[in-house]
C-alpha cells in the first residue's frame, strides 16, 4: 500500500466536494498524483481491499469519499487484471464506470496468433489502454507466440 | 430524491436533490472560497442544488447528466454567442472539459464597460454561489467556455 500525505488527501477531498457532475469528478481525479500513484504502486488486490474497506464504512468523510472514488478509478483504469468491483456503492460510481467504458479504455483485447495459414484469435481479458485489437505486423511469426 | 423537471417541450430532465450538509462538510465548503480571493461569496454552502440547478432549474435541484443539459439547450432555444463583446447580463456560460462534458455553468451578471471578461454568478457544487471573473473559479471545471442566450 502507499502512504498519502496531507496535501494529497486534501486534494482528492477538495475535488470531491467541488465536482458538479460525475464527469468532472472523474477527469479531475484522473489527473491527480493520488490516482496515478495508486495505479503504479498498488496491486489490484490491495486496491480492491481498500475499496471494500472504505465503502463499507457507515460514515464517510469528504476525504474518504474522494479516496473511494480515486480507488475506483484506479481499479477501473489500471492495466492489470482485477475482480469486478461494485461501483454502485458510490452514488456516482456507475456513471463513472460507464464513462470509463465509453471513453475508449478497452476492457479486453484480442490477440491474433498466426499458426501457419490459420490465424487464432485469443481474447485477453482486462487489458486496458489499447485499441482492443492487436494485429501482428508480419505474417512470419512462429506459432503460439504472442504478438 | 428527484423533482419533476421538464424542458419547455415537456421532455423530462433527470435531477437529484441531495441530503442536508453535515456541519463538517459545511465548514469545509466555507473554506473553499478563500482559495479564490477575488471570488465574492454570495450564499452559504447548500446541497439543495448544483451549478446547473442554479442556471437551469431555479435553484431547486441538481442536474448531473450532460444529456439533460444538451436537451435544455435544444428544447429551450438557446443560441450560442460566439463573440465575447456581444455578451450581456442574463446570458449563461457553460464550462466544458476538453472531452466536451459540461462540467459547470453560471449566469453572466456583468459584462462590457471596463470589464475585459464578464462577471459570472455560479454555484460550486455544494459550496455556495460566487460572483467571480470568468476564469476565477476551480480549474477542474474545464478550459472551454461557451456562452448562450435563450432566444425566446
Amino acid at each position: 500500500m502507499i502512504s498519502l500525505d496531507r496535501h494529497e488527501l486534501m486534494e482528492v477531498g477538495q475535488i470531491y466536494v467541488l465536482a458538479n457532475t460525475p464527469y468532472s469528478l472523474y477527469w479531475a481525479l484522473l489527473d491527480t498524483t493520488v490516482v496515478s500513484r495508486m495505479i503504479n504502486e498498488c496491486t489490484p488486490s490491495e486496491l480492491e481491499a481498500f475499496y471494500d474497506h472504505i465503502t463499507s464504512r457507515a460514515r464517510r468523510s469528504e476525504i474518504s469519499l474522494g479516496l473511494a472514488y480515486s480507488v475506483l478509478i484506479a481499479i477501473l483504469t489500471c492495466d492489470k487484471p482485477h475482480k469486478a468491483v461494485d461501483a454502485s456503492r458510490l452514488r456516482w460510481g456507475l456513471a463513472i464506470e460507464e464513462l470509463i467504458h465509453k471513453s475508449g479504455r478497452a476492457t479486453q483485447s484480442q490477440v491474433i496468433l498466426l499458426s501457419g495459414l490459420q490465424p487464432t484469435v485469443q481474447v485477453q481479458e482486462h487489458s486496458r489502454g489499447g485499441s482492443g485489437l492487436i494485429i501482428p505486423s508480419t505474417a512470419n511469426i512462429p506459432p503460439r507466440r504472442r504478438v | 430524491m428527484a423533482i419533476r423537471l421538464e424542458t419547455s417541450k415537456r421532455n423530462g430532465i433527470e435531477n437529484y436533490q441531495d441530503s442536508e450538509l453535515s456541519v463538517i462538510k459545511f465548514n469545509w465548503l466555507k473554506q473553499l472560497g478563500k482559495s479564490h480571493s477575488r471570488a465574492r461569496p454570495r450564499t452559504d454552502p447548500s446541497s439543495a442544488y448544483n451549478c446547473h440547478g442554479l442556471t437551469f432549474a431555479s435553484r431547486r435541484t441538481s442536474l448531473e447528466k450532460s444529456s439533460g443539459i444538451q436537451l435544455i439547450l435544444k428544447d429551450d432555444d438557446y443560441n450560442e454567442i460566439t463573440d465575447m463583446k456581444d455578451i450581456l447580463p442574463g446570458d449563461i456560460v457553460i464550462y466544458y472539459s476538453t472531452k466536451g462534458d459540461p462540467n459547470h455553468s453560471g449566469m453572466v451578471v456583468e459584462s462590457g464597460g471596463q470589464l475585459i471578461v464578464p462577471l459570472i454568478c455560479s454555484k460550486w457544487a455544494n459550496a455556495g454561489e460566487f460572483v467571480h471573473g470568468l476564469r476565477d473559479c476551480p480549474q477542474m471545471y474545464g478550459p472551454i467556455t461557451r456562452f448562450f442566450r435563450c432566444k425566446r
